[in-house]
C-alpha cells in the first residue's frame, strides 16, 4: 500500500470520531497510528495492525459520542438545541447530497422511461434538459464553492446542491410558463388563419414547446459569461504562488 | 485514598504512570506503557486519546508545548493527578500486601 493509501484510509477512520474531537486530536490521532504503522510493520505483523486499528476506532469512537452525548445533555438548554441541531444537520448532510444528486438525473430516468413507451416529444426533450441544466449548475456550483472556501467533501456537495437545486427548480418552472405560452399563442395562431391541416397544427403545436427551449436558453448565455468574468476576477485577487 | 472513590481504570492508570516521569507525546506514552506493562499493554491511538480527553476533563493531566517542538502535543501530570496516581498505587499496595498474606501459606503447604 503506498503511503497516499494509508493517509487516506486514517482520514476516513478519523470520520467516524465527533466533530470535537477530531478537531481536537484529529492530527495527533493520525501522527500516532502512522507510527504505530510503523512499528507493526517493522515487527512483521501489518495485518494485526489493522486488525486493532479497526476494533480501536470501532469501540473508542462509539465511546467518544456517548461522552459527547453526556456532555451535550449537562449544557444549557439553547447551547443543548443549537448542538443537536448542528449535528443533525451533519448527519443529514450525505442523505441530502444523494437525495438531490438524485433528483439531478431523475428528468433523465424519467425520459428514458417514456421514450421506451414510444413516446420521443418534446417533455422527453424537457425533462433531458431539465437534468443537464440540474447537473451543470451543479457542476459550476461545485468549483465555485472550491474557490471561495476550504470545505469538507460534503459540506460542499450540499452547498452546492442547495444552490443547483432552486436552479433547476426555477428553470423547470420558467419553462413550462414558457411553453405554456408558445403553445397558446401557436393555437391561437392556427384558430384564426384555420388555413392548416389538423395533424400540421398538432405537430407544430408539440414543437413550439422546443422554439420555446431554444429562446429561454438565452438566459444562460450572459449567465456563463457572467461566471467566465468572475473566474477572471478570482484570477487577477489570487497572489502569486513563489 | 477514600474506598468510595473508584480505582482508575487500567489505561488510565497506565498512563498516568508514564507520565510521572516526564511529560511525553502520545506514540511516546503508547512506548512507555508498553514497557511499563512488558509488552502486555500496548494501546491503539483511539485508546490513548479518548482516556487522555477524559483525564484532562478531570484535571490530572495538561497539554503542554513540550521541548519547543510545536508540532506535537505534549502531555504532563498536574499535582491532583499525581496525587491521583499516589492514591492509587498506595491502595494496589495495600491489596498487594493483603493479598501476599493470605495466598503465602498456601503457597508453603502446596
Amino acid at each position: 500500500m503506498k503511503a497516499n493509501t494509508y493517509r487516506k484510509t486514517f482520514d476516513r477512520l478519523l470520520m467516524l470520531y465527533p466533530a470535537s474531537y477530531r478537531a481536537e486530536y484529529g492530527r495527533e490521532i493520525k501522527r500516532v497510528q502512522n507510527e504505530l504503522r510503523r512499528q507493526y510493520a517493522r515487527e512483521g505483523n501489518l495485518r494485526v495492525f489493522w486488525l486493532r486499528l479497526m476494533a480501536d476506532t470501532a469501540i473508542h469512537a462509539a465511546s467518544a459520542h456517548l461522552a459527547r452525548v453526556r456532555e451535550i445533555m449537562h449544557m444549557d438548554t439553547s447551547v443543548k438545541v443549537s448542538t443537536i441541531g448542528r449535528g443533525l444537520v451533519g448527519f443529514l448532510r450525505v442523505p441530502f447530497v444523494l437525495f438531490s444528486l438524485f433528483l439531478f438525473v431523475a428528468p433523465v430516468i424519467t425520459a428514458i422511461q417514456v421514450s421506451r413507451e414510444g413516446y420521443v416529444g418534446a417533455n422527453y426533450w424537457f425533462w433531458q434538459l431539465s437534468s443537464l441544466v440540474g447537473i451543470a449548475v451543479f457542476t459550476i456550483a461545485w468549483r465555485a464553492t472550491a474557490q471561495l472556501h476550504r470545505l469538507s467533501f460534503w459540506k460542499r456537495a450540499s452547498l452546492a446542491c442547495m444552490l443547483a437545486y432552486p436552479a433547476l427548480m426555477l428553470f423547470m418552472f420558467v419553462m413550462q410558463v414558457q411553453m405554456h405560452a408558445a403553445n397558446v399563442l401557436v393555437r391561437g395562431y392556427f384558430e384564426t388563419v384555420g388555413l392548416v391541416s389538423v395533424e400540421t397544427q398538432e405537430l407544430f403545436f408539440e414543437w413550439s414547446t422546443v422554439i420555446a427551449y431554444l429562446v429561454m436558453m438565452n438566459w444562460a448565455l450572459p449567465l456563463l459569461a457572467g461566471y467566465k468574468l468572475r473566474l477572471k476576477i478570482v484570477k487577477k485577487r489570487r497572489p502569486a504562488v513563489r | 485514598m477514600s474506598r468510595k472513590t473508584q480505582l482508575l481504570p487500567q489505561v488510565s492508570f497506565s498512563i498516568l504512570l508514564a507520565l510521572a516521569l516526564r511529560e511525553r507525546h502520545g506514540y511516546e506514552i503508547i512506548q512507555q506503557v508498553e514497557e511499563d506493562s512488558a509488552g502486555k499493554l500496548r494501546l491503539g491511538a483511539g485508546a490513548l486519546y479518548t482516556s487522555i480527553h477524559k483525564l484532562k476533563q478531570s484535571g490530572y493531566v495538561e497539554e503542554t508545548d513540550g521541548d519547543g517542538n510545536q508540532r506535537r502535543k505534549y502531555y504532563r501530570l498536574t499535582p491532583s493527578g499525581l496525587l491521583r496516581l499516589q492514591q492509587d498505587v498506595a491502595y494496589y499496595d495495600e491489596i498487594t500486601q493483603v493479598s501476599q498474606q493470605r495466598l503465602s501459606p498456601r503457597t508453603e503447604t502446596m
